[in-house]
């Protein structure tokens, strides 16, 4: 199995973050990953999510 | 005459001519560069959360590039989970700043002092500016200066009340005590309790609630910014004397007969 952001998305098991940003459509220029409680630095986006990761994939939104 | 144009904000080295700190929460992204511009601010407040499915707009899109982010820490509930925050804000490429928030409980949203002087203690090791929001404790802010952190931010009252300067009187004791500058955090809902911060000494104000929330977003940044450097000029000058009794202010002799 694979989380990402809470969710099931087995689908993505042997896909990359690049990937996965580009289906979801989502900026990768906006994205900070951390795969199992390490982050993910930037220029390894194209590494392969594995079975049995899990991930959170944040932005900045508002904020006090 | 005192000179405002001369008088700076420093944090850590860096300094700012502004002293109002503004978050960015509960605006529509459309109105947030404006009242940036229009409360004249230099540091801004985000907060970091998953990323939503589709969405491709970001709020960096709309703050001038000139700004310097402040990413909080909200949603940590402990020492740790906001070093981890703090570490995921700081990849996103905004700079090394970082406001502390550590917060148990749900209700009163009151940070948890204890975790915040760890957490401190571990970013500012990590090579962060840290801006801890607190309850303000001398004993804590003795401790958070001890932990390395840039200023002490204590709250005025609970986050989102717009009930000011509930904390007044122990404010003051960290303005008196603490070398660092003091930044009043939090429940600040008027431009007059800004302007009432700034006349006792806090080296800059932080607001979100209060002009997001406000009739007109743009007009309230104007005021609040108006206010708090009306507030700083009023402290630099040095306000005069309070007294028990009256004193003439014109002259007691020489009256006509």
């Amino acid at each position: 199995m694979l989380i990402i952001n809470g969710k099931d998305e087995s689908a993505f098991i042997g896909k990359s973050v690049d990937e996965f940003a580009c289906q979801k459509g989502f900026n990768k220029e906006y994205m900070a990953v951390e795969i199992n409680g390490e982050i993910l630095p930037r220029d390894k986006f194209d590494s392969k999510f594995n079975d049995g990761d899990r991930v959170e994939i944040v932005c900045f939104v508002g904020g006090g | 005459m005192m000179d405002i144009n001369d008088d700076f904000l420093e944090l850590s080295g860096h300094k700012f001519s502004s002293r109002f700190i503004l978050g960015s929460g509960k605006f529509s992204l459309s109105l947030l560069e404006a009242a940036i511009k229009d409360a004249k601010a230099q540091i801004v407040t985000l907060a970091l959360r998953r990323v939503n499915d589709g969405g491709s707009e970001n709020i960096l899109d709309f703050i001038p590039k000139d700004i310097t982010i402040l990413p909080n820490t909200s949603g940590a509930r402990n020492a740790d989970e906001a070093v981890r925050i703090a570490k995921l804000a700081r990849e996103l490429g905004c700079g090394d700043f970082v406001k502390v928030e550590c917060i148990k409980d749900s209700r009163y949203l009151l940070p948890d002092n204890y975790e915040t002087i760890k957490a401190t203690e571990k970013l500012a090791n990590l090579g962060f500016v840290v801006m801890p929001y607190m309850y303000p404790d001398l004993n804590v802010a003795r401790d958070l200066v001890n932990a390395g952190a840039a200023c002490v931010m204590p709250l005025g009252a609970p986050i989102g009340t717009n009930k000011g300067l509930a904390t007044r009187e122990f404010i003051k004791i960290l303005i008196d005590e603490i070398d660092l500058p003091v930044i009043v955090d939090a429940g600040i809902g008027s431009p007059s309790q800004a302007c009432e911060a700034m006349q006792m000494g806090c080296a800059a104000v932080m607001a979100n609630t209060a002009i997001a929330t406000s009739g007109d977003v743009r007009a309230m940044a104007k005021a609040f910014a108006l206010s708090i450097e009306a507030g700083r000029l009023a402290y630099l000058a040095g306000l005069g004397e309070v007294s028990e009794i009256a004193r003439a202010s014109s002259p007691l002799s020489g009256f006509l007969e």
